[in-house]
């Protein structure tokens, strides 16, 4: 019992290196982001009473209400075609053998390299009069050149595929390891029905799936929703600012144009209420599947 | 007398295919390392000619004049860093979490707010609050920043792993009165060992694709995140040094794909029982 009293004191004690870090880089953070939400605080000013005014100040933001429809399709756009694509690619790295582990680590290099250095590429490539993509239309296929980046649909599809490009492999990756919490004897019972791989898949792998790409749909949706070096690094918000998302604005608010953090935290906090209901909800349904999974 | 049909074995298919993706997926990589040949005269007159001129080494020359080695050493110290401290960290309470300790049950579903939470967010009260403790310009700071992004990713698989039998053997550790740096050592690492450098490798490429951070805490100590966009600036935008950064970081991306695909396949055969 004193052992065992001992040992649980010490457990608790372990934990502290974590709880510290979360404390420093998340906890501490965000209740200053709330307080300068609700004080009107500027860098280099003193705390100012309660107010509301970096409130409407958010919400009388022309670009505000744009960059949020702007987030919320790029976001729901995105994780719904990295899901669909990474559990496909996860399927086919399962029934292509050995083999397949080689062209993973090919799938892999979009994400793992760094962030800036993929935008800019994509930037390389689309660049508009003599990038890759332009010269290619011009001088292999003798069509005229257009600009991709310098149109509304075309830079946020841009935005987009390479919000694609980059984060699948990832997520294909995530899913490929999640398949081997299917029970060998379930699908060894399945084959010796001589039920079909598909109907394995759409049935067994599916179930046992779930839960991980639930949480993995919270989690991207999180990350895209907030995406802000894309958007900063291959349109910068336009063509006149089409493709600015909150976090854009809040950046260029925040940082460029006279430090107005109060501002900028309020449209941040503002869209609180759309993410947290949403991951919550996955979470949520996540943590049911797992549970019934294991009775 | 009818002809026997030869089925082609759908792994041969799904094989192909996968092999086809996957080099048209790491196409515009590929064609980059390809490109960071060319003349940078060349490349600056017509940045999308990739072949023709002979190869030359220019451009990786011209990248380091520039400064991107002191880019590159920055970025490792802090993806370095990072995996140190995500480590550090979630070992110890991943193992009291598999021994059911219920504050650390707690502490990580709350670590898992962090993803609820976009990091742009937190960006502004950081920079803030390293304006006044007059942490700017810390590599040091930003690794430790970049950690906590990994943290509830390394908790949730090391806590899998973990699981009963390290608890078991943790609690004989315990009779045996050894110290938590001999469990550390003797039982958590031997049991979980391939996670660790699974999380290790995650937390890096997740450190040195920091971007937010950066840009608002570093000014004079640039890290490859914010130094690479310096290329594209101004009236002459440096095509050549752009694409000779990205095939020097592909080497290091290969060898981390490798570590990651083998630590993925292990973890899969585990799983597996096998």
């Amino acid at each position: 019992m004193i052992v065992q009293r001992r040992a649980r004191a010490t457990w608790s004690a372990t934990s502290i290196p974590a709880i510290l870090l979360f404390l420093l880089t998340v906890a501490v953070p965000a209740s200053v982001a709330v307080l300068y939400a609700f004080t009107g605080k500027r860098l280099g000013e003193p705390v100012a009473g309660f107010t509301l005014t970096n409130f409407s100040s958010a919400l009388r933001e022309p670009l505000f209400t744009a960059a949020l429809r702007t987030s919320l399709r790029f976001a729901v756009v995105c994780v719904v075609t990295k899901l669909a694509i990474g559990y496909g690619l996860a399927g086919i790295l399962t029934h292509a053998g050995r083999s397949a582990t080689a062209a993973l680590r090919l799938l892999l290099l979009p994400w793992l390299i760094p962030g800036s250095a993929a935008c800019l590429l994509w930037v390389w490539l689309l660049y508009q009069p003599s990038g890759v993509l332009d010269h290619l239309v011009r001088s292999v296929l003798g069509h005229p050149s257009r600009d991709i980046l310098g149109s509304a649909d075309g830079a946020f599809w841009s935005l987009v595929a390479f919000n694609v490009w980059r984060e699948t492999p990832f997520w294909a990756l995530v899913f490929f390891a999640s398949r081997k919490l299917v029970p060998p004897q379930l699908q060894e019972e399945l084959r010796l029905a001589g039920t079909s791989t598909w109907f394995a898949e759409r049935t067994l792998v599916a179930a046992y799936s779930a839960p991980t790409v639930l949480v993995c749909s919270a989690i991207s949706f999180v990350w895209t929703f907030g995406e802000f070096q894309s958007i900063e690094l291959i349109t910068r918000g336009g063509p006149s600012n089409h493709t600015q998302t909150v976090a854009s604005v809040a950046m260029d608010i925040g940082y460029a144009a006279g430090i107005d953090l109060g501002t900028a935290i309020c449209m941040m906090l503002l869209t609180l209420p759309i993410i947290l209901p949403a991951v919550l909800l996955l979470f949520v349904i996540a943590k049911r599947r797992r549970a019934a999974l294991i009775t | 007398m009818s002809r026997p049909q030869h089925h082609f074995p759908t792994s041969v298919i799904l094989r192909i295919a996968i092999w086809l993706i996957a080099g048209v997926w790491c196409a515009p990589i590929l064609l980059a390392a390809v490109a960071a040949l060319r003349a940078p005269k060349r490349l600056a007159m017509n940045p999308g000619d990739i072949l023709g001129g002979e190869p030359t080494f220019e451009s990786f020359i011209a990248l380091q004049r520039s400064g991107g080695g002191d880019w590159l050493r920055n970025s490792l110290i802090v993806s370095a860093i990072a995996a140190i401290v995500t480590l550090l960290c979630s070992l110890p309470l991943a193992a009291d979490i598999s021994r059911k300790s219920p504050i650390s049950r707690r502490l990580s579903d709350l670590l898992m707010l962090t993803y609820v939470v976009p990091t742009s967010f937190l960006s502004f009260p950081v920079l803030y609050l390293a304006v006044i403790l007059s942490l700017r310009d810390s590599l040091v700071v930003l690794g430790i920043l970049s950690a906590a992004t990994s943290l509830p990713l390394a908790v949730m698989v090391l806590q899998a792993q973990a699981g009963t039998a390290a608890g078991q053997l943790m609690d004989i550790a315990a009779l045996e009165r050894l110290s938590l740096a001999q469990r550390t050592w003797h039982v958590i690492i031997p049991t979980v060992g391939h996670s660790v450098l699974a999380i290790a490798a995650i937390a890096f490429v997740l450190a040195w694709s920091e971007y937010a951070y950066s840009l608002l805490l570093l000014s004079s100590r640039l890290t490859l995140s914010i130094g690479l966009p310096h290329l594209l600036s101004g009236d002459v935008w440096r095509w050549s040094e752009l694409l000779a950064a990205v095939a020097i970081v592909g080497l290091p991306a290969l060898f981390l794909a490798d570590v990651v695909t083998r630590l993925v396949n292990l973890l899969r055969l585990r799983q597996a029982g096998v």
